[in-house]
């Protein structure tokens, strides 16, 4: 978590400096344009807005079983790609609660590919969306994820909870890190498409 | 010397012919005979046909000399002819051809006489003639046989001693090879070579196979080569390319996956589709009215769809992270480049080709088809036309578009595959896609 607060001014001075170049540039990409104006702002907060969502998975410790898992699933390509993605990533901690995870992990393969997309959306969620949807959906939302199954998401307090159908749930910790490719939440838990014991099979 | 020989011989049968016919007994009568038996101009024509065929222009020159004394007697028809024949020796064969032409009014029955003749008294002459000339031929043919064997003899010496020298050569390898690999298995077997690399990979393992690798590469070789490779953990560095890197050898990969085809039946009874994989195939049981039995099933990286009552494999799909991992060789059907419209623009078969497959766009070494990354994940969820699916109920525009695309009270804009797509807030339809990547 340290990294993305000590990438945060590093990235927003280089964006900036990008809107400068990008501003004698007649032609210049209104995305672009649109991104530094933001980070200038302050608003929202782009920890690594200039990297992808799989540079930043390297570069934070916390996250590094899961960056592993990542690597290991074959999709490190995947997040560092044109996405865009919402990825909740589970804390290493959050991976040491998980029986079977490491045993998973080092077998790889298709259940491994599985359940990191269990962990990957489609397109940009912010934890303000999920808030939004929430609330219209009367309590919860559903989000679809790479998988092809679906995570709930609900209100527990102020936090924003995801479960699964399984049972399985995690709270998001560290909300909205935005990346040129995609958003990242941090969160507590890992998200299982079966209970803890049921993920082989492969 | 020996062509010599043959002329003269070949001379002193062709010079025996004339007496020969002679001797028969009725000298030019003989000829007139013949005529009688069958026309002498036949005979004359044959004559010089056979001289023709046989010797030089000169010896038959003479031969038509004698087939013109020989039908002396005979009607002068067959003395013009006869002539012509003389005057026309120089042109060879066409020279009776003339002779043959003149006498169009009797073609029938001179050929009828012409296969007389075979049957009786001119196949005497004829056949003598013709041997003679044969002769010749013998002669010369013999000696080039002759000089052949000859060639053919000292051939087959050489040949014969390379042959030998070669197989004793080759036993002399083997034999050597033979101890070298009973030293192998006995040091392996035995354990005594406790040689390790700095990896910590048996060298004994490693040396046994290596050498094995260059003994004639007959099956077993490989196999066992595979299954060392694979226990000393260098199965991925020499699996050659076009050969699948599966779990147990190097196999083709056409080979691998047809463990299961469409039409197989399914006998892995009990070994059902994993759960984690169910929510891409889900169970829709018998016909899709009943959810009992699983009509899906998981093995060697592929989903199989089965029919529920016969277990008749009926579709396979390879899944991600299975058969379509990465490193793995692209099933058969992924030739021709197949990414939704979308992706196109993103990803061109260049230096590198770019499948779609089980909901992912991979990135593939165009020299050996196996799958180096996966470029891109996508759900296929949403259909033009069609009612928004459901996962879709937080806004989850990119960034970047958010300012053209926000939610209003008669549209909803949501993002999937590379497309924001607008749903109508009433009906929940989906209207349009909108590429972000045209």
């Amino acid at each position: 978590m340290k990294k993305y607060i000590m990438c945060a001014p590093l990235a927003a001075m280089l964006l900036v400096t990008t809107a400068c170049v990008k501003a004698d540039d007649d032609n210049g990409d209104e995305s672009a344009t649109t991104t530094s104006a933001e980070a200038a702002d302050g608003a929202p907060v782009a920890s690594g807005e200039d990297l992808s969502i799989a540079e930043n998975l390297a570069a934070v410790a916390d996250l590094s079983t899961f960056n592993d898992a990542v690597a290991a699933a074959g999709l490190t390509e995947t997040l560092g790609g044109a996405g865009p993605y919402t990825v909740f990533a589970p804390t290493d901690a959050a991976f040491e609660s998980v029986e079977n995870a490491r045993e998973m992990l080092d077998r790889g393969g298709a259940p491994l590919v599985n359940l990191m997309s269990y962990h990957i959306v489609p397109g940009v969620v912010a934890v303000e969306d999920l808030r939004n949807a929430i609330e219209q959906g009367g309590g919860s939302a559903e989000i679809a994820t790479m998988s092809g199954a679906t995570l709930t998401a609900r209100l527990d307090g102020d936090d924003v909870v995801i479960s699964t159908g399984a049972g399985n749930q995690a709270r998001i910790t560290e909300a909205d890190k935005a990346q040129i490719n995609g958003m990242v939440h941090v969160i507590d838990g890992v998200l299982q498409p079966v209970a803890a014991n049921g993920g082989g099979g492969g | 010397m020996r062509i010599l020989m043959a002329c003269v011989s070949a001379a002193a049968l062709a010079a025996s012919v004339p007496a020969l016919s002679q001797g028969q007994g009725n000298g030019n009568r003989g000829g007139n005979a013949h005529s009688d038996r069958g026309g002498g101009s036949s005979q004359a024509d044959r004559g010089n046909k056979d001289a023709q065929r046989g010797g030089g222009n000169e010896r038959r020159a003479e031969r038509g000399d004698r087939a013109d004394r020989g039908n002396a007697g005979r009607p002068d028809r067959a003395d013009e002819q006869a002539q012509r024949g003389d005057r026309n020796t120089h042109r060879g064969e066409r020279a009776d051809r003339p002779a043959d032409g003149d006498r169009r009014g009797e073609n029938n029955r001179d050929r009828q006489a012409e296969r007389d003749d075979r049957g009786q008294g001119n196949r005497h002459s004829e056949s003598r003639t013709d041997r003679g000339n044969r002769g010749d031929q013998r002669a010369e043919r013999g000696n080039r046989e002759d000089r052949r064997a000859d060639r053919d003899n000292g051939r087959d010496r050489d040949q014969a001693r390379d042959l030998s020298e070669r197989r004793e050569r080759n036993l002399r390898v083997a034999s050597e090879r033979a101890e070298r690999h009973r030293t192998l298995i006995n040091r392996r077997d035995r354990r005594t070579d406790n040689r390790r690399d700095a990896n910590g990979r048996d060298l004994a393992d490693i040396d046994f196979y290596r050498e094995r690798r260059w003994d004639g590469g007959d099956y077993r070789d490989r196999l066992g080569r595979a299954r060392a490779l694979q226990r000393t953990g260098w199965q991925s560095r020499f699996c050659p390319p076009g050969l699948a890197n599966q779990n147990e050898l190097c196999m083709p990969p056409g080979q691998y996956r047809k463990l299961y085809n469409r039409g197989a039946r399914f006998d892995r009874r009990g070994y059902d589709l994993p759960e984690w994989y169910r929510a891409s195939y889900r169970d829709r049981g018998l016909w899709g009215l009943f959810g009992g039995e699983s009509n899906y099933r998981y093995a060697n990286g592929y989903a199989y769809r089965l029919d529920p009552a016969t277990q008749i494999v009926t579709a396979l799909f390879p899944v991600i992270g299975g058969a379509l991992g990465i490193g793995q060789a692209l099933p058969t059907g992924y030739n021709v480049y197949n990414l939704p419209t979308q992706y196109r623009p993103l990803y061109r078969d260049d230096d590198f080709n770019y499948r779609y497959g089980d909901n992912a766009i991979f990135r593939v070494d165009p020299n050996n088809n196996r799958i180096l990354g996966i470029s891109q994940l996508l759900t296929n969820d949403f259909t033009v036309g069609r009612p928004v699916p459901s996962g879709y109920d937080a806004y989850n525009v990119p960034y970047g578009y958010r300012d053209a695309y926000s939610d209003d009270d008669q549209y909803r804009y949501r993002y999937n595959d590379g497309q924001i797509y607008q749903i109508d807030t009433g009906t929940q339809l989906v209207l349009a896609a909108i590429n972000l990547f045209a």
